[in-house]
């Protein structure tokens, strides 16, 4: 009896659990086309690694530039990640001292006006560069950031490449003259 | 969407941590000493004087300092008149000296130096 409760309130549970999965499902159906849910594998890909996605669907040139767009952006951010927080970290370090300072006065102790002088005109300096920097590591953030986005509504809402449709040299006799066309595949 | 924004500045802004810079300290700038000489006979003995540019600002004591060309100025002692006495017990060359006025703040000015004349 008690292991039917027990089994009656799982079922529940589950049950309510998956209440919510119903519109969900429906807004993905209504947000995204119907091949998109046919690429899901490649919008898994795309979302561990940008790029890798559009290179399962077949584009690799569009695969290649968000795959490059994505590496030099996120080693931006990181080396620019790493040369702020030196910045952040050696402004603290004298912000520390200047406080120190104060704490001296405050006790009775004798401090030199040049080296009060000195520690603020680098804590400005400090600052600044630790804003120059921040600038900096944030442009890298915004563009990785833009480019992961960008790559996986790329590898949405495009379709797989199809050799089929896929539009070749053609030779065209006009009365004008001769028309060659070349469609490029991006 | 709008969530994601939100997320982004909260990530932005844990990751944007250094602050601003402290405000001045508020002390009042101390004389310098002026007229500041060093006289000595042997080299052993120093007579080190100097003046004030206003005797009544808060002045409490001068710190006098040796100093060799090439190292930090090091402090000998501390003085509430304007003229003192150093005897370096050996005769010393190229030796210079430093005074520097301490105020009631407790801040200390600038140095001025002088070698022996």
């Amino acid at each position: 009896m008690q292991i039917r409760r027990e089994s009656n309130r799982e079922s529940n549970k589950g049950r309510r659990s998956q209440v919510w999965l119903r519109p969900a499902a429906m807004a993905l159906l209504l947000l995204f086309p119907t091949h998109a849910l046919a690429v899901d594998s490649a919008f898994l890909r795309s979302l561990i690694v940008p790029g890798l996605g559009q290179a399962q669907q077949g584009h690799y040139t569009r695969s290649a530039v968000f795959a490059g767009a994505a590496v030099a952006t996120g080693v931006g951010l990181f080396i620019s990640q790493i040369y702020y927080r030196e910045a952040a970290n050696k402004l603290y370090a004298q912000k520390h001292i200047y406080a120190s300072y104060q704490e001296t006065l405050n006790d009775g102790g004798v401090v030199s006006i040049e080296d009060m002088e000195q520690t603020y005109k680098e804590m400005e300096a400090s600052h600044n560069l630790a804003e120059d920097r921040l600038v900096w590591r944030n442009a890298f953030l915004v563009g990785f950031v833009t480019t992961y986005a960008i790559n996986l509504v790329d590898v949405l809402v495009s379709k797989p490449y199809d050799p089929e449709h896929e539009s070749r040299l053609s030779v065209e006799m006009t009365p004008a003259g001769v028309k060659v066309t070349k469609a490029f595949r991006f | 969407m709008k969530k994601l924004v939100v997320t982004l500045c909260f990530v932005l802004a844990a990751c944007a941590q250094h602050g601003d810079i402290l405000p001045p300290i508020d002390v009042a700038q101390p004389p310098v000493p002026t007229d500041f000489s060093v006289s000595t006979a042997d080299y052993v003995t120093y007579h080190l004087s100097w003046d004030i540019v206003d005797p009544s600002s808060l002045v409490t004591e001068y710190r006098v300092y040796s100093l060799f060309p090439g190292y930090d100025p090091v402090l000998q002692g501390t003085t509430d008149t304007t003229a003192v006495e150093v005897n370096t017990q050996v005769q010393v060359l190229g030796i210079s000296f430093c005074v520097s006025a301490v105020t009631v703040e407790h801040v200390e000015g600038r140095l001025a130096c002088a070698s022996a004349e």
